[in-house]
């Protein structure tokens, strides 16, 4: 029987191979059908090895390639926390490349050579780096693999300067981020091999090895240990793209990248952050370190940096001008609320109040599952946008506008995600907040700061709102601006082919699900967490933090808080229908009209509000916070003409059909 | 739990029930009243269910692109504030409930995204202008909410509407100060939360004419209207659920009375502030509900260390 | 400074260029110049001897003289003196040098006789259609002679659209009216807002010009034309209906019974008080303040009953005849009027000054559409626009007409150039009316209430009068002409002058200001567009039988006038 260790190693294996096998073909649809077919069964291999932990229980460790000489060791372990991270990538990133077969259209002039072997290593650098326990040399070289096939994936358009400089940003603050890691690791490693606890010898840089030195540097090198978790915060935080590295790469590099990469980025990779903040936070220190270690220190610090992170990250997206820059500020909002959560988690471990494990637990899981939600959500509007960009050549949010009546479908799900991101109830971005929002209030009882740090975060959920009304609004709702295709022509549809619309629903339906059934995430995260090694985290695991409720949904042990999501839709769902009987009631005629503009004028463009019109009086008040949008090509308005100097010229639209 | 779905069903449909139909009431009241301050005669207290009954049966205009939501916008804004009294705990007593304060405060937004739903769905520039300051204004008003929430659940050590609800607030000395600012900052910033003068610059019809509501006709416009009068009725609701305890110890018929007096007393003062006020630019009222939100913040701080 | 003070530089300078001199009498003047320095001239009489611009004038004399006629009119307000400076054009190529880069305040009425007679502003700097319709064609006048009033012109384009200005970067454009509800007449403004921030607008208004000008000079005669004037404006009629026949008889020296000119007083000052009262509940209404806008109607509802009880009607009183009036003050209306003065007077004092310490209101109203002295000169804004600013300009007293020289009144002032000053002047003026009034009462003098005029009026004379409407300065000019009409009547109407204020007001200002700022020069749109209309705000718009409505008026005649 295949053990985890080897199914994901196989995966990797399998996304490498893929790599070169779509070096071959010149067409781009053959090559992403090669790509996809590598890539599905790579994802199911992956998906079998999480579920077999999820059953079983994690194996041991197992070595596949060593040289003691070097302290080199190629070394995999699927425990219940890479066992989440899979899961996401295992989901996210075969919906990507499904969706790259038809997106990649629209690039002419770059070939495929350039963009699929590029992300299947991407993809399989990511897989192997949540599974290796090796911290100095494979990190490395996973570690090099993930960031220099998304450096070239990020400047895939290389002929726009603009691409070019925001992927070498990236890669300097990767290498950075890279850097400081393995410095942190190496202050831990012991000086050679060790023994495991089970009796077998682990190389001198093996996670296992730096794990068993821990309690002596605890008693005796203290400044070591705090150094070390200091790099590693800044340089997974590089990754994670907390305020203030991400500010430097997070918001060029994102919307540079084709959009299926930029789904992938921002969904799954930037994700390795906040995994190597878990997994060496929680899993690296042992059990009850907190009762002589200041890890609530740590956990406060980060706290104030996750605080301000996301608020300030959502403050800035709240300014863009271009629909994937704003996504991509949003991602360094969201990536806030992740490194929230693991701070309060951190503060409430060591306290001593009985509800204390349990509330940290439920931070914790907050924040697995709110990393899932956020690779579901992230991912989709990304692929949204893609399409979108597909389809009329422009990511301006200026230049777009009424497209829910041209792309139905892809307007449908982006409204799920864009609901679910800014926390709408009976949606997953509610329910994996409402357990951030819950460990951090409740957790005043034993750190009486954390509710005011909850407040701000609500208090940027707001922001949050604001962003995506007006990201999907300028997009989809309001009138369309005169340059998409169509308009004028009645509800003329440039609704992207099917298979890109398919990953978009697919995404949005597990949006729907999570959100409705909000347990059977909760359920596996917490599954997840049993299964994984012993040390300051494990707890967390057996501290079931709910109690699972009859109509499924999260309710607090002691009974002071719950969200039962299926309950509420029970409610909600006659109200609706009353909703509709009252409005249908007078059985009056419906006539469609063009807006109302005084009388005088007819509509026009200009008559179209700008994004930079929207919340003005907000952003007076927090310039200071910067983020300020990169000046738009103007339009050359007197000639009209559609092409724009460095875009992409907008095809014809493919399917264009009327309805 | 699953015994009581069918209670949580039964009680928050006949909640929603109540409010559904109490709140044209409210309204009439209300324009009574401003009547009288204004001394005029005033349309008769049921005038708003004709209006509502007339907005019913006349022509529905869609000018938005996308019709589709506008009617999903306008069944939205309607459902909002109802599913939140579907959720209310019941006077006074500890009923099932199907979430807790951060459901509620989701849900009153869930009625503002409505409305700018509506707005962007239409499409016109008034539309676009209202909503931007529509949602100037959430962005600023529903963290107060929630702040005040969070004070109560500090002092109750729970998030259950139950236990927050009738003076937990207040904390168990009964008068905390953190209970006390709270009442202070929510009063001043309650004609906000109800979108009434001077705060109603949203919708300002000598401005932008009504902004987001102002391409909707016929049934939409009744939704829209239904849902601002329920909204009213709702806040109002919670503004007395939260601060001003009492009365629930007098059992059904009695406690249940009491609460609605309550709630119409401060229907009248929203009545009344609302008669006497210039309306705020939208920049003066930012600039007011920035200051709320720090008093907010404050009183959730003293709040988190128990005072 | 008598008019021989003032002539005296003007001679020294322009010595030749001056062809002759009329005076009119010791306060009108009229200047007849050359075409070809009638440019310098008026820029010496603006910037110089600081005139106040009043109006530009365009008519076409070939019938009389062969010739087209341009004149351009100035105030000394210090001096109680009205000028018209005069140029008569070549018929063939009527062309004249714009003077609206020296004095801006003449932009507008350059634009209009482009527009209305074909005389040709050369190097206006914004020389766009300003009165006529978008779809008129480009080479029709309507007041050139030979067009007939009812003038239906080919080639009319309904399509063509007006050509805006391309609207600043970044901003986008909200369309403000004509049919908005704080507009209760058509005009379009095209504003430029980025944000809430309003950079600059462009106007486009005119929308219901009817050729009332156009219609005196051709079918009414001089006793139709008051009542044709009164209907000019809806708020204001008395003061237009004053105004014409002020005008003739200065023309043809026609003088008028001491008893007419007191009524004239009085109805002037029932007017204003009636407009005073409407207009600052109005402001309320605009920033959101619907209780203070009932309370002015209820105080105000008792001057509208006894203007109906003097004149016969709320509104267009059909005062004036030449040479007099047509209404007197009987015994028992001067009881009444006094009596509806003393209690408006007790309504509107705690009022104004409940009014005047709302905090609430002050904020909001103060620092907007500000109008400060430099604009106020360019532009030549008047009336209670200036006032705020401090600018002590008041018809009624440097130019007086009627009793108002026989009566003693304050000219009130603010040192607030913005909204709230407006408010503040124009609720505070209510009782320097009531004060007027009740001085007529006292002093009516017994007599005639009009004038016997037995020969026809005399031909080609030229006749100016200004009168201080509610909001402002009304100036009409005429030319006296033959078959018992005027050869040319210009009517500017004091909103002419204030909307052309307006841009600079708004600029840099929140949207949300916008229309509280127009609505503080208390636009009339039908004054400058110069029509019949009906006063929509407070005429009822529902039709209904006319049995009924005689009922109704008799019902109310029959109830005690206290509400």
């Amino acid at each position: 029987m295949t053990t985890p260790e080897q199914a994901v190693l196989w995966a990797a294996l399998l996304c490498g191979a893929g790599a070169i096998a779509t070096l071959i073909p010149r067409s781009k649809r053959l090559s992403g059908g090669i790509a996809f077919l590598f890539m599905g069964v790579a994802g199911l291999l992956v998906w079998w090895a999480v579920a077999r932990v999820l059953m079983n229980g994690p194996g041991e460790p197992e070595t596949f390639v060593a040289y003691p000489a070097w302290g080199f060791a190629l070394r995999l372990h699927v425990d219940g926390l890479s066992a989440v991270f899979l899961a996401l990538v295992a989901t996210v990133s075969p919906a990507a490349v499904f969706f790259s077969i038809r997106y990649l259209d629209h690039h002419s002039g770059y070939g495929p050579r350039r963009f699929y072997p590029y992300l299947l290593g991407f993809i399989g650098a990511m897989v192997a780096i949540v599974s290796t326990t090796d911290t100095m040399y494979f990190f490395f070289i996973f570690w090099q693999m993930m960031t220099l096939t998304s450096y070239a994936l990020v400047r895939f358009e290389h002929r726009r300067p603009e691409n070019v400089r925001a992927a070498n940003q990236y890669l300097l603050m990767m290498q950075a981020a890279c850097a400081l890691t393995m410095l942190g690791a190496l202050l831990l490693a012991p000086a050679g091999p060790v023994a495991s606890a089970g009796g077998e010898p682990v190389m001198r840089f093996d996670f296992e090895a730096l794990a068993l030195q821990m309690p002596m540097l605890l008693r005796e090198q203290r400044g070591v240990v705090t150094a070390a978790l200091l790099l590693f915060l800044v340089g997974f935080g590089i990754k994670l793209g907390i305020w203030p590295f991400g500010q430097f790469w997070l918001p060029d590099a994102h919307p540079a990248a084709p959009s299926p990469v930029s789904a992938l980025l921002s969904g799954v990779m930037i994700k390795t952050g906040i995994y190597g903040l878990i997994r060496y936070f929680l899993w690296l220190l042992p059990e009850h370190t907190g009762d002589d270690y200041p890890v609530a220190g740590w956990g406060a610090a980060m706290v104030v940096l996750g605080g301000i992170t996301l608020f300030v990250g959502t403050m800035q997206a709240l300014r863009q001008e271009q629909a994937k820059r704003l996504l991509a500020y949003s991602s360094m909002g969201q990536a806030g609320y992740l490194l929230f959560g693991l701070g309060v988690c951190l503060v409430l471990l060591p306290s001593a109040h009985p509800a204390a494990p349990s509330l940290a637990a439920l931070a914790l899981v907050g924040v697995l599952f709110h990393t899932l939600n956020h690779g579901l959500f992230k991912s989709l509007l990304f692929l949204g946008a893609g399409s979108v960009q597909r389809a009329t050549g422009t990511l301006d949010l200026n230049r777009l506008g009424g497209l829910l009546a041209r792309m139905p479908w892809t307007g449908a799900a982006a409204l799920v995600a864009a609901l679910a991101i800014s926390g709408v109830p009976l949606l997953n971005g509610f329910a994996s907040k409402w357990c951030l929002f819950v460990s951090a209030i409740a957790g005043g009882r034993c750190a009486p700061y954390l509710p005011w740090a909850g407040a701000v975060a609500i208090l940027t959920s707001a922001v949050t709102l604001a962003c995506f009304v007006k990201w999907y609004g300028m997009i989809f709702l309001a009138r369309s601006h005169r340059r998409v295709p169509g308009a004028g022509a009645d509800r003329l549809s440039i609704e992207s082919p099917w298979t890109m619309r398919l990953p978009l629903l697919l995404l949005a339906a597990a949006c729907v699900a999570l959100g409705l059934w909000p347990a059977l995430a909760l359920d596996f995260v917490c599954q997840s967490l049993q299964e994984s090694w012993q040390a300051l985290g494990s707890g967390l695991g057996r501290a079931q933090p709910w109690a699972a409720a009859g109509i499924t949904g999260i309710m607090m042990a002691d009974g002071s808080a719950a969200y039962l999501p299926l309950a509420l839709a029970a409610i909600l769902a006659p109200l609706v229908i009353g909703a509709i009987l009252l409005s249908r009631m007078g059985a009056s005629a419906r006539r469609a009209v063009s807006p109302w503009l005084c009388g005088y004028v007819r509509e026009a463009n200009e008559h179209r509000l700008q994004a930079r019109h929207y919340y003005g009086e907000i952003h007076r008040h927090f310039r200071w916070l910067g983020g300020a949008p990169p000046p738009q090509p103007q339009p050359d308005a007197a000639s009209g003409s559609e092409a724009l100097p460095g875009s992409n010229p907008p095809p014809a639209p493919p399917d264009c059909s009327r309805p | 739990m699953s015994g009581h779905l069918h209670e949580i069903l039964a009680r928050g449909l006949l909640q929603a029930g109540a409010v559904l139909l109490a709140a044209p009431l409210a309204e009439g009241v209300m324009r009574k009243i401003t009547a009288v301050l204004q001394s005029r005669q005033g349309p008769p207290v049921i005038q708003p269910y004709y209006d509502l009954l007339k907005l019913m049966g006349k022509e529905d205009l869609e000018c938005g692109e996308s019709p589709w939501m506008q009617r999903l916008a306008g069944w939205l804004a309607l459902v909002a504030p109802l599913s939140v009294a579907a959720l209310w705990p019941g006077i006074g007593g500890q009923g099932p409930a199907a979430g807790d304060a951060i459901l509620l405060v989701y849900l009153l937004t869930l009625g503002g995204v409505a409305t700018l739903l509506a707005g962007l769905a239409a499409g016109s520039t008034y539309s676009l202008l209202g909503i931007s300051r529509e949602m100037m204004t959430m962005m600023v008003l529903e963290p107060l909410l929630a702040i005040a929430l969070l004070v109560a659940a500090c002092h109750a050590d729970s998030l259950q509407l139950a236990d927050l609800f009738g003076g937990a607030i207040y904390g168990r000395s009964g008068h905390s100060g953190s209970g006390l600012l709270m009442l202070g900052v929510l009063v001043f910033a309650f004609q906000a939360m109800v979108s009434r003068r001077p705060f109603d610059m949203t919708e300002a019809e000598s401005e932008i004419m009504e902004g987001p509501l102002m391409e909707y006709s016929g049934p939409k416009l009744a939704l829209l209207q239904w849902a601002r009068m329920a909204r009213l009725v709702v806040s109002s609701a919670l503004m007395v659920a939260l601060f001003w305890p009492g009365g629930a110890q007098l059992g059904f018929p009695w406690a249940a009375l009491v609460f609605a007096a309550k709630t119409a007393a401060v229907i009248l003062a929203v009545t009344v502030i609302a008669a006497t006020h210039v309306r705020y630019r939208v920049d003066q009222a930012i600039r007011y509900f920035g200051g709320m939100l720090l008093a907010g913040l404050a009183a959730l701080g003293l709040a988190c260390f128990g005072f | 400074m008598k008019p021989s003070e003032i002539l005296t530089p003007i001679k020294q300078r322009y010595g030749t260029a001056i062809q002759r001199i009329d005076r009119l009498d010791d306060r009108r003047l009229v200047l007849h110049v050359d075409a070809g320095a009638l440019k310098s001239i008026c820029r010496f009489l603006f910037r110089d001897l600081d005139a106040r611009y009043i109006a530009g004038i365009g008519a076409d004399d070939r019938p009389y003289s062969g010739r087209f006629m341009v004149a351009h009119n100035f105030a000394f307000d210090r001096d109680g003196l009205l000028a018209s400076v005069l140029a008569m054009l070549p018929a063939d190529a009527p062309e004249v040098d714009s003077i609206a880069g020296e004095v801006p305040a003449a932009s507008w009425s350059e634009r209009e006789f482009h527009d209305l007679v074909g005389i040709v502003p050369r190097n206006h700097p914004n020389p766009k259609r300003l009165v006529l319709p978008d779809g008129w064609p480009d080479r029709v006048h309507p007041l050139r002679k030979e067009r007939p009033w009812n003038d239906r012109p080919d080639g009319y384009d309904e399509d063509r659209p007006f050509a805006f200005d391309p609207a600043p970067p970044g901003c986008v454009v909200v369309p403000l009216g004509p049919f908005h509800p704080t507009l209760d007449e058509p005009a379009h403004f095209r504003l430029y807002v980025d944000g809430e921030i309003v950079r600059g607008c462009e106007y486009r208004g005119f929308m219901v010009h009817r050729g009332i000008e156009k219609l005196a000079e051709s079918v009414l005669t001089y006793n139709d034309i008051p009542m044709a004037a009164e209907r000019i404006c809806g708020i204001c009629g008395c003061v237009h209906n004053v105004a014409y026949a002020q005008a003739v008889e200065q023309a043809a020296s026609i003088p008028v019974p001491p008893r007419a000119e007191y009524i004239r007083t009085i109805m002037l000052e029932i007017e204003r008080l009636h407009s005073h009262l409407l207009w600052v509940g109005l402001a309320g209404h605009i920033l959101g303040y619907d209780t203070l806008f009932m309370h002015c109607f209820r105080i105000r509802e008792p001057v509208m009953w006894i203007a109906e009880k003097i004149s016969g009607n709320r509104k267009t009183y059909a005062l004036c005849l030449i040479g007099g009036v047509r209404w007197d003050i009987t015994p028992e209306l001067h009881d009444e009027l006094d009596q509806v003065l003393n209690r408006l007077e007790a309504q509107w004092r705690p009022l104004v000054s409940a009014l005047l310490e709302d905090r609430n209101l002050r904020r909001r109203a103060a620092g907007i559409g500000v109008a400060d002295r430099a604009l106020i000169k360019e532009q030549g804004l008047i009336g209670p626009v200036a006032r705020a600013a401090g600018i002590d300009i008041d018809c009624r007293r440097d130019h007086p007409y009627a009793a108002y020289d026989r009566v003693d009144f304050d000219v009130i002032l603010a040192q607030d150039p913005d909204v709230w000053g407006r408010i503040s002047v124009r609720a505070r003026e209510v009782f320097e009316s009531i004060r007027i009034i009740r001085q007529c009462l006292v002093k009516l003098p017994a007599g005639l209430l009009q004038a016997p005029i037995a020969d026809e009026l005399p031909i080609g004379r030229i006749g100016m009068s200004s009168v201080e409407a509610p909001r402002g300065e009304s100036h009409h000019w005429l030319i006296t002409g033959e078959n018992h009409r005027p050869r040319r009547w210009r009517v500017r109407a004091p909103t002419y002058q204030n909307l052309q204020g307006i841009p600079a007001m708004i600029r840099d200002q929140r949207l949300a200001d916008m229309t509280i700022t127009l609505g503080s020069i208390d636009p009339c749109f039908s004054c400058t567009d110069r029509l019949e209309t009906v006063d929509v705000r407070t005429g009822a718009v529902r039709v209904c039988p006319p049995e009924e409505l005689r009922d109704r008026l008799r019902q109310r005649w029959n109830e005690p006038t206290t509400p």
